[in-house]
């Protein structure tokens, strides 16, 4: 087959990445998603990543995706083939950084909010109501990488939105053969900046979506903190010690506190007021 | 097991140590079993007393002193405590 479709070059995490395709449909759905991952970054690339995404039509439809000549997936439907696109993404940054947790981050004025938590748990929609309504820059989601002074760095991924999120985003177009549910939208796509550099962690939150409750928040000990990031990190079971001592790092920089809420706008409110705070 | 006065109790190598400034507990993190420990206060307080060099009738003595009670009392608390670190790994024993 002939690949005629470049994506890139994009900037996941450390790592430049390439899309090669044969599909000008999934090259344009793809380009369109990833758009904030344009290459930006000043920090170096550690290499180049190379995905071939490849439409298949015997002995049916079906998709693959081989990243630098390595299958990743090779029997993906229609409906299958972006989120295991992003997926990989995901994977590369957890691969090439030691302390990544599970979490969403936003920032403003050089400093990180960090919004950690089991899939959802309200997160991304936190973060993207955030950059979208209150003037925070959009820093990572899913995977936020924690440098050796209790930094987040950027990972600027298209946002995972539901039918259902309470963020309005754009229609899906010809996306929707490839993004029925969840649509990857990416945030400047809803108006928001996009940090391109490192922030300080300045506030952790554990976000809980509950839609049947009133809104709550309530602090959270260092220790509870600390115990909750290490079970989103999935690195410290391999590097251990220095992923512990980033995670701790993390803890004494940041407050930490528990938002349970009804509705995403409240949540938003009590951070921002919290992140003006001196 | 049970420990005699004369033992010296060292942290493990692969044991990483939290202290933190708000007053919660110490959180210990052994990579060797990838295993979270939470110490609360008396257990810190141990903790924080074994330095390699203490013999654990040394631990008995600082930690009382630290808490204003007497030794005889300190020593059964201190000893449970050094049993459930060692259990936990995070402690190994020398004499």
């Amino acid at each position: 087959m002939t690949i005629l479709h470049l994506v890139g070059p994009l900037r996941v995490g450390p790592v430049d990445v390439e899309i090669r395709t044969n599909s000008a449909e999934f090259a344009a759905v793809a380009g369109a998603a990833f758009a904030d991952l344009r290459s930006r970054s000043s920090r170096p690339s550690v290499g180049t990543v190379v995905f071939e995404t490849i439409e298949h039509h015997e002995p049916q439809l079906h998709w693959s995706i081989r990243r630098d000549g390595e299958p990743c997936e090779l029997q993906l439907r229609d409906d299958a083939v972006m989120v295991q696109q992003q997926w990989e993404f995901n994977r590369l940054v957890i691969e090439n950084q030691r302390a990544v947790i599970h979490a969403a981050a936003v920032q403003r004025n050089g400093t990180a909010v960090l919004l950690a938590g089991q899939s959802h748990s309200g997160k991304t929609t936190l973060a993207g109501w955030l950059a979208a309504h209150h003037g925070f820059a959009y820093l990572a989601d899913e995977a936020s990488a924690i440098d050796s002074v209790a930094r987040v760095r950027p990972y600027v991924r298209p946002l995972g939105l539901r039918p259902d999120s309470p963020i309005a985003h754009p229609a899906q177009g010809m996306a929707e053969r490839f993004m029925p549910e969840e649509v990857l939208v990416p945030a400047s796509d809803l108006g928001a900046r996009i940090a391109d550099e490192p922030a300080a962690a300045h506030l952790l939150v554990f976000p809980r979506f509950d839609g049947e409750r009133a809104l709550r928040v309530t602090p959270v000990s260092q220790a509870d903190a600390l115990e909750r990031l290490a079970h989103l990190t999935p690195g410290l079971v391999r590097h251990g010690r220095e992923v512990f001592t980033r995670l701790g790092g993390v803890v004494l920089a940041a407050p930490a506190v528990e938002i349970r809420f009804p509705h995403v706008s409240e949540a938003a409110v009590i951070i921002t007021e919290w992140v003006r705070r001196p | 097991m049970s420990w005699n006065g004369d033992e010296i109790p060292s942290v493990s190598s692969t044991v990483s140590t939290f202290v933190p400034a708000d007053g919660s507990d110490v959180v210990l993190f052994d990579s060797a079993t990838a295993q979270l420990h939470r110490l609360e206060r008396s257990a810190a307080s141990v903790w924080a007393a074994i330095d390699g060099r203490r013999s654990v009738n040394d631990i008995v003595a600082v930690v009382s002193e630290w808490h204003d009670v007497r030794p005889s009392v300190a020593a059964a608390d201190v000893k449970g405590a050094l049993d459930r670190l060692h259990r936990s790994g995070a402690l190994t024993q020398s004499v």
